[in-house]
Order: structure tokens, then sequence, then C-alpha cells
């Protein structure tokens, strides 16, 4: 009876037996780095706003702390973003005949407000409040990345629960004096020995609500964000 | 012989032009046996044929009228009876394969099942808008609350009213007050509390 298959066949039979195993957990890892990806967490892109504010010259070069326009930071879930007339607090005076400006000094004369581009949204399901994670010691920097060097406002961060995880399950490797929240320039993690030990204390004194095992604690129950 | 020669003239017409053989004749490529074969299959596209069937039939005895919808159902043709055979067979296969019924619930498994994905993908990027000018009192997030009355039937009730960046989303009786409209639950259980509170 002819063979159909040539010899190499059982060669080949064998390997893909043994590499299918292989290759279904390749597959699953990139389906996994897919899903962690820019791509799909929007990650890294800069939104173009309808003016080109750059908050590298306002923050960066200018000095004006973040608390200038987002206001409510301290005392709200959401930071806030700035009204018109606080722009124009400034641009009455400095660049008031600039066209970029233009729209800015429109919105104010007609009262039509300014529709900004949201760069970090989290979904409808998620529950975040600004407030306590500034009282707590948690730096602007620390998730929204060197915003004084940013023109474009882009999200540094996945935002994704994973990366939330990451700082909720081990808040010393992330938590920073008070007084430096809104420090740009201050360390964004607590990598080195001698830091997290740092951490650890900041995380007692400030009282974040580590708590039991595996999702019993304050910090990693499902309830706390999943409201 | 004379309606032919009116035909004739009205073969002008596009329409007309079906129902005029040569001189009430069949076309020269069609291939009939016999005058009746002839007679029969041609009755759809020659009037003269159609009429004369139409006369030559008996008149309809009970209920009346004969009715048809179009002239190829009046002409009887066989053509016409092979036409309506395959739009509509008598005797049509039953549906009774169990392998399709099976292959429809998997697909209606399966649809249901999935039905979900078709919201995972990228959001488009959404809008924030802020104010023109912020009052000083909004914290935009949290609810600034008012103290305020309507009329209910004539007597001004107290409420309480929280508004959200001048949205009001929750409208509550003012537990300060007797004359709430709540309930009477309500209205003795935040008097207590207010006993409490001092």
């Amino acid at each position: 009876m002819p063979q159909i298959f040539r010899h190499s066949t059982n060669y080949l039979a064998r390997a893909t037996i043994f590499g299918a195993i292989f290759i279904l957990l390749a597959a699953l890892w990139v389906a996994a780095e897919i899903t962690r990806s820019g791509w799909n967490t929007g990650a890294y892109i800069e939104r173009q706003q309808p003016i080109q504010f750059s908050h590298k010259h306002h923050v960066g070069d200018d000095g004006i702390d973040c608390r200038y326009c987002h206001t409510t930071v301290e005392t709200s879930a959401s930071a806030g973003i700035p009204a018109t007339a606080v722009c124009m607090n400034c641009h009455k005076q400095i660049w008031a005949d600039s066209p970029y400006l233009e729209p800015v000094r429109a919105s104010f004369k007609t009262g039509k407000p300014l529709q900004w581009i949201r760069v970090h949204d989290l979904p409808d399901f998620a529950y975040f409040n600004h407030s306590i994670h500034v009282a707590k010691g948690v730096g602007c920097s620390t998730c929204h990345g060197r915003v004084d060097q940013m023109p474009v406002v882009s999200q540094t961060n996945s935002l994704q629960m994973e990366w939330c995880l990451e700082c909720h399950r081990a808040p010393e490797k992330f938590v920073r004096p008070r007084e430096k929240v809104f420090d740009m320039e201050w360390r964004q993690r607590n990598s080195s020995k001698q830091e997290i030990e740092e951490g650890q204390k900041l995380v007692k004194e400030y009282r974040i609500q580590v708590g039991g095992k595996n999702g019993t604690g304050v910090m990693t129950s499902c309830s706390t964000c999943h409201r | 012989m004379r309606f032919a020669g009116i035909f004739a003239r009205k073969a002008r017409c596009s329409l007309a032009k079906k129902f005029v053989g040569d001189a009430g004749k069949a076309k020269p490529f069609r291939t009939s046996g016999g005058k009746a074969a002839h007679m029969d299959n041609d009755r759809h596209i020659n009037f003269k044929l159609l009429r004369d069937h139409i006369l030559s039939e008996p008149p309809a005895v009970a209920g009346g009228q004969k009715y048809w919808r179009h002239l190829d159902e009046l002409a009887d043709s066989p053509v016409f009876e092979e036409f309506v055979r395959r739009e509509f067979p008598h005797a049509a296969e039953e549906w009774n394969n169990p392998v399709e019924r099976r292959t429809f619930l998997k697909l209606m498994g399966a649809s249901l099942a999935l039905a979900g994905l078709s919201s995972c993908v990228i959001q488009p990027p959404e809008k924030v808008i802020p104010y023109v000018k912020q009052p000083e009192e909004e914290t935009p997030g949290q609810g600034l609350y008012f103290a305020t009355a309507f009329s209910l039937g004539g007597i001004a009730t107290p409420l309480l009213v929280r508004s959200n960046e001048g949205r009001p989303t929750k409208i509550e009786g003012n537990p300060y007050f007797f004359a709430s409209f709540d309930s009477g639950a309500l209205r003795s259980r935040s008097f207590a509390d207010t006993a409490l509170s001092r």
C-alpha cells in the first residue's frame, strides 16, 4: 500500500503534539499582553484639546500649583476642570489678544462652556474619589505621571484594575508625605528598602486601612470601589 | 379576425404586443405538436386563443363570478400550471430533521452567550465640560443642600433638596420641621434624631 505521508510526518506530528501546549500558552500570553497594551488602554495617546493648553508651560515653566485650577481635588471625588473664569483670571491681562486664546475669550463672553476631551476616564462601574487619595498621601504624579513635562496631556498608566491593585495591595510602595503630594518631582514609587520602610511608616501614620487578608481589608475589598 | 385587425393597430402599444400573434397564429420559433397543444401552450400570449377559451367555458354556476388575478391565470395554460406548481409545491418535504433543531439550539445558545461582546470595543473619548463662571459655593461632585419649601394643598411644606451642579437630585422633607410631607415614621425618626443629637 503506498504511503500517503512522508517519513518526516512522524517528527512533525510529535512536535506539534508537544508544541500545541506551548503554542496555546504563547497565544494566551499574547492575548494578555494585548489587553494590557496601550492600544487597549488608551495610554500614551496625546488627546488634542480644543485649546492647546500646555501643562508643561503653565506648571513646568510658570510653576502654577495643580490646585489653582483643579480646585476640588482635596474636597471632592472629582478633581474638577477649571472654569473659563479661572483662565481669564490671568489671561485678561496676559496674552489678552492672542489668537490661541480666542476660544477662551469667546466662551467667557458668550457664556458657552469650553468642551475639553477627557483624558483619564474610568468605567462607570468603578468609583474613584480624588480627595481620599490626596488626603492619604498619594501624589498627583504617581497616577498621572509627569504632567509638568507634558505639552499635551496623555494617560501614562493603564488605569486598569490590575494597576490600581498594585498600590492598593502594597501602599507602602507608593505613598509619600502629604506635603509632597503636589510636588511633581517627588519619586513616583518607593523602590529601595529604605524608601519602602518610610512608606510603611506613612501607611501607619496616615491610617491607610490595609487590614486583613485577601479582600477583607478596606483597601482590597471589592465594595470599596465597586459600589 | 376583425379583432385581430383592431389589435394589429394597437400593437403599437408595447403591452398589447404580447397578445398579438401573426393573424392569430403562433410565432415561427415555437415548436409545439398538434393544434390542440398549440392552442393550450400559447393561450397566455395569444389573445384570440384566450378569448376563445373564455367564451367556450361554461358560465360559473354556484357563487356567480369566476375570480382571477391576472390574465395568465385566466388563460390557464400548461405553462402557467407549471409555473404555479414550481412556486407552490403541494408535496413539499416536511421539516423533521432532528439535526437541524440541534444546530438551531447551538446557534441560539452561542448567540446569547456571545451577545455581550458587541460592547468590547474601545469607547470614544468623552467630553468634560466645566462652568464658565463657577459659583463659589459649588463643589462639583459634592451636592449642595437647599432648605426650601413648596406648596402642598396651599400649605408651604418644608423641603431639603440636594442639588448637584445645579441639578436637583434628591428631594425630601426637611427633618427639622414637623410639617414634612414624608411619612409619619420618617418624621418621628428625624424628630428622634434631632432629639438625640442634642
